[in-house]
Formats: C-alpha cells, sequence, structure tokens
C-alpha cells in the first residue's frame, strides 16, 4: 500500500518537513499524527495559512504541532483550508519555530516527554525563589498525577509555554518528575507476545527475523522488556513491511492480527 | 466480498465500510441501517475526487487517512474501485492497515471477486 508524502517525525522532524514543503511553493494540508491526537497545518504556494490541534489555532496550533518530537505525518497535496488563521509570514513563523525547537532540546533534557508528570520537590530551592503569576498557575497544578500537556489544557496554554515554565521550576529545584508515574499505569506486552512474533517473523524471514524486530523496537524509541500496549500493532505493521511477497506478509499479518484481537 | 466488509467492521472504532467506484455509487456496503445511500454516495464522490486529484500530484498515492472532528475516512485505491472505511479518529491504524491488507489478499486471489470489480469499473468509465 504505497503512499505519496508520509513518515516519522522521529526520522524527518516538522520543522525541516514545513521547510522542503515551503520552498517547494507546495499547497495542501500536512497531518501530524500521535497515539489519540492529531492536528493539521495547511499550505498555500508554500506559504502556512491555517494550523488546528486540539483548541490551540493558528500560530499557537504550529507551535504546539513543533513540540511533536514523535508520530507520523502525512502531506495530502491541493487539499483547500478550511479556514486561514495565520497572517504572519512563513519565515517568520519559522524563525520563531526554530528558535522554540532550539529551546525545545534544552527543555528535553529536563522534561523526558510532554506527558510527563511532576511534583513538588520536598527538598525545595536552595534561595529564595519568585514567581511570576503564570509560574505559580503552573505550580499550583502540579500535584504528581498532571501531565504537561494536561496543565496546559487547564490553563488555556499550549505545551511550549508550560514546558518551558515546567523546565525553570525544576532547574530552580522547585519541581521534580515523578518517573514512574505513568508508565506503572502502562499496559506492557508480555514476553510471550514476542515469543510468538518472533517465531511467526522466523518463519517468513529467517535468521535475520530478531534483528529486524529489535531495530524496529528501537526505532520506535522502546525497549523489548517494557514495550507498550499501545504500541504493538505499530511494531507488527512495520515488522510486517519487511516483508516483500504480498502473499506470505498477508499471512504473517493474519496471524499476527489474530493475535492482537485476541 | 462481504465476508471482507463484516471482518474490517469488527475492528474496535470501525463504523462502516464500502466498495465504491470512482462516481462514489455504492456496490457493496457494511454501513449501520438507516443511512441515505445517496447522500453516502454523494459524499464518496467528492471523497474519491479529492483523493485522486490528490494522487496524481503524488505517484504512488494509494491510500489516504482523513481526518475529521468526529470520524476518520479511510480511503484505498484498488485496481479498478475503492474501498472506502469510516472509523473514530481514534482508531488503531495499523490494525486498520493490517485487517485491510489480509482481506484485500483474499480478494486478490478470489476470481470472482476481481471480474465483480473488472464489472465496476467499465460500466462506468
Amino acid at each position: 500500500m504505497a503512499e505519496g508524502l508520509r513518515g516519522n517525525l522521529k526520522q524527518l522532524p516538522l520543522l525541516d518537513i514545513i521547510r522542503m514543503l515551503s520552498s517547494g511553493n507546495r499547497s495542501g494540508r500536512l497531518e501530524i499524527t500521535q497515539t489519540g491526537k492529531s492536528g493539521e497545518i495547511f499550505l498555500d504556494r508554500g506559504s502556512i495559512i491555517h494550523a488546528a490541534v486540539g483548541t490551540q489555532i493558528g500560530e499557537k496550533g504550529v507551535y504546539t504541532l513543533m513540540g511533536w518530537l514523535e508520530g507520523e505525518f502525512i502531506f495530502t497535496p491541493e487539499v483547500a483550508s478550511p479556514d486561514h488563521s495565520i497572517d504572519i509570514a512563513t519565515e517568520q513563523l519559522l524563525l520563531e519555530a526554530s528558535r522554540q525547537a532550539e529551546q525545545w532540546k534544552d527543555i528535553k533534557e529536563v522534561i523526558s516527554s510532554t506527558e510527563a508528570v511532576f511534583n513538588i520537590s520536598p527538598s525545595g530551592s536552595t534561595s529564595t525563589v519568585s514567581l511570576k503569576p503564570l509560574e505559580w498557575q503552573v505550580l499550583a497544578q502540579v500535584n504528581g498525577q498532571r501531565s504537561v500537556v494536561e496543565i496546559g489544557e487547564i490553563l488555556g496554554l499550549h505545551e511550549f509555554e508550560v514546558a518551558r515554565i515546567v523546565y525553570s521550576l525544576t532547574t530552580a529545584g522547585l519541581m521534580q518528575e515523578v518517573t514512574d508515574a505513568k508508565t506503572i499505569f502502562r499496559d506492557i506486552v508480555d514476553e510471550a507476545f514476542f515469543e510468538k512474533l518472533t517465531a511467526s517473523f522466523n518463519e517468513v524471514m529467517g535468521p535475520i527475523g530478531p534483528v529486524i524486530i529489535e531495530d524496529e523496537i528501537k526505532l520506535l524509541g522502546e525497549d523489548r522488556n517494557a514495550f507498550p500496549q499501545d504500541k504493538v500493532s505499530e511494531l507488527v505493521e512495520r515488522i510486517s513491511l519487511e516483508i516483500t511477497d504480498n502473499v506470505k506478509r498477508a499471512q504473517f499479518q493474519k496471524e499476527m492480527v489474530s493475535i492482537l484481537r485476541g | 466480498m462481504k465476508d471482507g466488509l463484516r471482518e474490517i467492521n469488527e475492528l474496535v472504532g470501525v463504523w462502516g465500510s464500502l466498495i465504491c467506484n470512482s462516481q462514489g455509487e455504492i456496490f457493496q456496503g457494511n454501513t449501520p441501517p438507516g443511512i441515505n445511500k445517496p447522500a453516502l454516495e454523494n459524499i464518496n464522490r467528492n471523497l474519491i475526487g479529492m483523493f485522486t486529484s490528490s494522487a496524481e500530484s503524488m505517484k504512488g498515492m494509494s491510500e489516504a487517512v482523513l481526518h475529521y472532528s468526529e470520524k476518520a475516512v479511510f480511503i484505498l485505491a484498488l485496481k479498478q474501485v475503492f474501498l472506502v472505511v469510516i472509523c473514530t479518529p481514534s482508531i488503531d491504524i495499523s490494525l486498520l492497515r493490517m485487517t485491510i491488507n489480509i482481506v484485500i489478499s483474499r480478494w486478490d486471489s478470489d476470481p470472482r471477486i476481481q471480474k465483480t470489480f473488472k464489472k465496476a469499473f467499465f460500466e462506468r468509465i
């Protein structure tokens, strides 16, 4: 099932995709999806004219999507935009997005992802701290259960703003990441599944099978010992695309889909 | 063909699936009862039109997923016809694609179904 422009943000960052489309004067719809959520950016002859992700529309939508470091994108050309929410020049927008992307790199060193959860540090800061109103609002929402994204939704801020504040409060010693808050609730794929997957895949691919599986797990940014259930079908699909024979691929998919669907 | 659509519909998040020609005319469908067929065919025609114009400018493109606020539409170009799947936007897209591929692989090896597809194509070309 070949497609047009489609790929993974880990391999091609959003900023590079937009630069490419913009320099090529392309028009159409760029859709970006992450597990359970999606957003879209519309271009008209290389200019970004509209973006929407959840409640974030326009420039905010673009900046929010720029913060998505994982996920898939699909560009569909010649799809007309339903709205016109962006008036500033695309070069200016990309410059700001580029600046934010640089800041994201620093932020990501402190915040593992926008799904990360924080609580107030029991040790606190070693010096006097003064907080701006927005910083106080963010701090007030931190409860060891809400993620950066969720705090943004409550306060009506986009992920980047919240992440930047969380970053500064964390580096000031006021907050700390709760490393296990989400992962303990993540459904993990058990080893028995991987044994079945490997056995079926080896039948088609031979001894190279386990190597391909390990590679694809790494490309998804995961670990076999804690592989999340919600990414398992994506893993199976990616692996199956390595099978060049259509009939054998469908047979492999059939076996695996039957396991996945229980 | 009915079995294949039923198999696709059994996937969690799928609302309905159908096979139509380039004019949007449905010649096999599995959608909830009470659907206005002419209205659905009209929507199909617009979707297929949008899809084919995109496919013309992007060589090799054979599928598309269109996201709307409450539904997503998965369109796949088969040799002579189109498979349209209407689903929830949060559907497990990998599982859907694999399920579709399994069904299509079966259709590909069924001369009776291939004949039906060709008939649908030539009648409307």
